[in-house]
């Protein structure tokens, strides 16, 4: 049974804006990932756009298109993902905090450098009152928002817009070329925001199962279990790989860093593209999205069509 | 049935280490805030007197080894909590963090680093992300089937609390360590400096002349078990988690709206979940940063949920000083004191109250208490509130 339904999603990414759950789109293999941004005057106001750092214009044009489409209801949860928050400000404010000394600072960029600063500003703009969480475990962000969801339609909620964002900053190349890291990977270094119309409500496809583990010993084991447990042959699955920073370890479809980039937040992106492929096609009757990283932990996301 | 078993509890703050210390400088009402004389920093502050070298000694931890203040006043927190602990390999254990600085102490070292010499040693940064943190609190601990981190500013902690607790009631875990943690760093006092929300002197949370907030640092964590992991460990039950809630002010990105309409939803949201009437809380540990603003919504919320049987309240923000996204777990702890002990604390430094209110406990007072409500509330509008029943 499916639990958790998807609605609509949007994503802006190297890949551009996708605003629909069927991507008509080509999608193309990227060698830089900086996120190719939209005209957001459609949906924020151009003087608030100027003020705003990428996370959260990215993260906001996503949100409020999938409001938008969803008629404005009142949403009973907003739950965010990031793996880094807002890097920008962060960055902006250790910046003057050393450059002004003594100096009267603005607070501007301390306040925007809140790691929810995005769910808050959403809920903000959409006056809601409702739950409102961020979710900040590296490259396990999005899974473990994914797990609150469902915490949260257990309990009862209804309809939830579900995302998560990451920005690119130059200093993270320049950190991860200190640590002498694979200079292929640091060039694959990626940004981008992708959001969900989450609910209880049926739609063609859905969330079957999220799981995060740490230390695993197979992963493949700990595929083959999850496709048992919910009656999948694997030939019918299609598979996504993400890593925000290691190899990838597993044999899949599709690896999706080649087209968003490597970011903390990119199994959120994979989602949008295995929910709009299940829909595409007839060969697939399910997705799986496998997100790994260096320390042998795992983020498995399955997605089942109804 | 909403009621989650709390079976430990660990506490760092500037009262000091462990919940024995906490509970008697709380009952003595003796304030762990002092004055900071040195340069560029001077003003009062609730920091915790042990410092990285006394601390990564105690937790066994070599002097020159690159560990954020924020990770080994956790870490020294989580150790109380999960001393001892029998392992079960048949019990599913999780760990949910909080924490809004992570490891910024050592990250501004970098910086000034990279500013004044062009290079810094990458290592500063390896802990900077508030999942590294976690991490290398998990891993000191025990080995966790399911890690991760809340950060919603200065309700973070509280929110990690609420999560576990809704973790442990769908089936999804046996036995979870929740909490947070916040080191003092230049960054947020500069960024509270910015704001001009910070008192020079010792802070007055809800008194009518109050100027602001002291900073202060700090970390506490506790245990839920189901009866699986109880039976397991033996562990007596300490208090239960009967409510809980978040709800969101929408008002502004850091400021709070006069009425409260955040914080209203979210008590009554609480009660709800607990099924309780205003009227049998019977103690509230409020927010109270002491700033002019958030006191005063807080004050009016309270006052709209719980009408005439506004229950006896005080913030303890004037004892350890505002401990960011620890502070909804130092409170939540303080608040096992507070039913453990049957007592209200005192609102240190408080005079004269808007309205003249009665309810604010101008003393340790010794009371039946059944069921504690604690508030936390943070940026982003965002609002939490739990209510600890006795076990």
């Amino acid at each position: 049974m499916i639990a958790m339904y998807i609605h609509h999603a949007t994503s802006i990414s190297a890949q551009g804006f996708f605003n629909a759950l069927l991507l008509e789109e080509s999608l193309k293999k990227k060698t830089s990932f900086l996120a190719n941004e939209p005209d957001y005057k459609a949906l924020i106001p151009p003087m608030m756009v100027r003020r705003m750092a990428k996370i959260t214009r990215m993260a906001l044009m996503c949100a409020l298109s999938i409001d938008k489409d969803a008629g404005n209801p009142n949403w009973s949860g907003i739950l965010v993902a990031t793996g880094l928050g807002n890097l920008q400000d962060t960055d902006k404010f250790l910046t003057s905090i050393i450059e002004s000394k003594e100096g009267l600072l603005s607070p501007t960029s301390f306040t925007q450098s809140s790691h929810n600063t995005v769910s808050g500003n959403i809920a903000l703009i959409l006056k809601n009152h409702n739950y409102n969480m961020t979710h900040v475990q590296q490259a396990f962000s999005f899974e473990n928002t994914l797990i609150d969801a469902r915490l949260q339609l257990l309990d009862k909620k209804e309809q939830l817009l579900v995302g998560a964002c990451d920005e690119y900053l130059p200093l993270l190349s320049d950190i991860a070329n200190q640590f002498h890291l694979n200079t292929a990977r640091i060039e694959a270094f990626g940004e981008g925001a992708s959001f969900f119309n989450v609910s209880t409500k049926k739609a063609p496809v859905g969330i079957l199962a999220v799981l995060v583990k740490h230390h695993v010993a197979s992963i493949e084991l700990e595929i083959d279990v999850l496709l048992d447990q919910n009656n999948i042959s694997r030939d019918t699955c299609f598979v996504l790989a993400t890593s925000a920073l290691s190899e990838i370890y597993v044999n899949s479809n599709m690896n999706v860093n080649d087209y968003c980039g490597r970011y903390f937040t990119n199994s959120a992106f994979a989602l949008h593209l295995a929910v709009s492929h299940l829909m595409k096609q007839k060969k697939h009757t399910s997705a799986l999205i496998v997100n790994t990283d260096h320390q042998h932990n795992l983020g498995l996301i399955l997605v089942g069509l109804e | 049935m909403t009621a989650v078993s709390i079976t430990r509890a660990g506490i760092v703050s500037c009262l000091g280490l462990g919940l024995k210390t906490n509970a008697e400088r709380l009952l003595a009402g003796n304030s762990g805030i002092k004055e900071s004389k040195e340069k560029g920093r001077e003003g009062y502050f609730g920091a915790v007197s042990f410092t990285n070298h006394e601390l990564k000694t105690a937790l066994g931890f070599s002097l020159d080894s690159v560990i954020s203040r924020t990770a080994l006043l956790g870490l020294a927190a989580a150790k109380e909590a999960w001393n001892e602990m029998p392992q079960d390999e048949n019990l599913k254990c999780a760990f949910i963090n909080a924490s809004t600085v992570g490891g910024m102490d050592l990250t501004e070292t970098y910086f000034s680093n990279l500013h004044a010499n062009k290079q810094a040693n990458p290592s500063l940064v390896a802990m900077h992300d508030l999942g590294a943190v976690t991490n290398f609190i998990a891993a000191n601990i025990t080995s966790f089937d399911y890690i991760n981190t809340i950060s919603t500013a200065c309700s973070s902690s509280a929110n990690a609390i609420m999560i576990g607790a809704q973790l442990i009631n769908a089936g999804m875990f046996d036995r979870v360590l929740v909490g947070g943690t916040d080191a003092l760093c230049n960054f947020t006092y500069q960024g509270f400096k910015s704001l001009m929300v910070l008192d020079n002197d010792w802070c007055k949370p809800f008194d009518v002349s109050r100027k602001g907030l002291n900073l202060g640092e700090g970390s506490a964590y506790f245990v839920y078990e189901n009866e699986k992991s109880r039976k397991s460990s033996g562990n007596d039950v300490l208090a239960n988690r009967s409510g809980w809630a978040n709800a969101n002010d929408a008002f502004h990105n850091t400021g709070t709206s006069p009425d409260g309409i955040g914080a209203q939803l979210a008590i009554s949201k609480a009660l709800m979940q607990a099924d309780l009437s205003p009227s049998e809380i019977d103690y509230i540990n409020a927010h109270g940063t002491a700033t002019p603003n958030n006191d005063l919504s807080e004050y009016n919320a309270m006052n709209t949920v719980f009408q005439k049987s506004l229950p006896i309240f005080s913030s303890t923000k004037a004892f350890t000083g505002h401990t960011l996204a620890a502070s909804g777990a130092i409170e939540a702890v303080f608040s096992l004191i507070a039913l453990n002990k049957q007592v209200a604390f005192v609102n240190l430094n408080v005079e004269e109250v808007v309205d003249d209110c009665k309810a604010i406990s101008r003393e340790t007072k010794f009371k039946h208490i059944a069921n504690v409500l604690s508030n936390s509330f943070g940026f982003g509008g965002n609002c939490t509130s739990l209510i600890f029943s006795e076990a």
